[in-house]
């Protein structure tokens, strides 16, 4: 895979990731340029990764960190729910695109990035393991007391329908 | 309580890592096991609603980084030429007078000077 193509399938991706967690669309896009600027340099690594995405966002984290040293009013996004070119449509599924991220906000800031990476991107434990630098088990333990926490509040929110 | 094993399977069926035999059995799952039924519409929901939380780069913003990111990368190889290329024709305009210029062969005085 070259350079161009692994850009096109995974840009979305790497952005999407990027701004959960950066309120400013700008210094978003600056990272996302960051990431993708070591990818192509560090590309002869690519043929020893056992997953391409999470290798991208595991650069990605990193860069986002090394930005939250610098400046931490930055990071901690309110996900623009509904804004930019999300891929939500329709006043149902803003209104739930809102209500889920009022819960995600309860949410202290790595288990909300685990479970944006499970749910969102379909990773597994082992990945967000990889791209947080944390132990796997410590990231399964987190998912899933996150995950019994979202589904908590989600069955109070039904019932108060 | 949940087990890890549970929530591993729904994701797996969500995610259609699933093959024929292993979706029988969690369709069997479903339907002999209550709790199971209830966690799995409630991770389904959950997967559904995350899903809306992925944002999309716009073109032109994924062109521009892509271009910029071309332009970051031009080789060692390709600025140490140019550099190259500069000296040898300041060489050349400084030692020859301008009328002869376009005679002299570039390729013969690059490589002497090489």
């Amino acid at each position: 895979m070259d350079f161009t193509e692994l850009y096109d399938i995974y840009a979305d991706t790497v952005y999407s990731y990027i701004r959960f967690r950066i309120k400013d669309k700008y210094l978003a896009e600056d990272i996302f340029q960051d990431t993708f600027l070591s990818v192509y340099q560090k590309a002869t690594e690519l043929k020893k990764v056992r997953s391409v995405k999470a290798w991208l966002l595991k650069i990605a984290h990193n860069k986002m960190v090394d930005r939250l040293r610098k400046n931490k009013d930055e990071l901690l996004s309110d996900h623009p729910a509904g804004k930019e070119t999300s891929c939500m449509h329709g006043q149902d599924q803003l209104i739930d695109g809102i209500f889920i991220n009022e819960l995600l906000n309860q949410l202290d800031e790595t288990s909300r990035e685990i479970i944006y990476g499970i749910y969102a991107e379909q990773l597994s434990c082992k990945d967000m393991a990889e791209i947080l630098g944390l132990p796997e088990g410590t990231v399964k333990s987190r998912s899933y007391y996150a995950r019994a926490r979202l589904r908590e509040w989600l069955k109070e929110a039904k019932d108060n329908d | 309580m949940i087990n890890d094993f549970k929530l591993e399977l729904i994701d797996a069926y969500i995610n259609k890592e699933l093959n024929s035999k292993q979706k029988i059995a969690f369709y069997e799952l479903l339907k002999t096991d209550s709790d199971f039924k209830m966690l799995f519409m409630q991770e389904f929901e959950l997967h559904k609603q995350l899903k809306q939380l992925k944002t999309q780069i716009d073109d032109a913003t994924k062109a521009r980084v892509l271009q910029n990111i071309y332009r970051q990368n031009r080789s060692q190889a390709e600025v140490v030429n140019a550099v190259k290329n500069y000296f040898i024709n300041w060489s050349l305009r400084m030692a020859v007078p301008s009328p002869i210029l376009p005679y002299i062969n570039n390729n013969i005085l690059r490589r002497c000077l090489q």
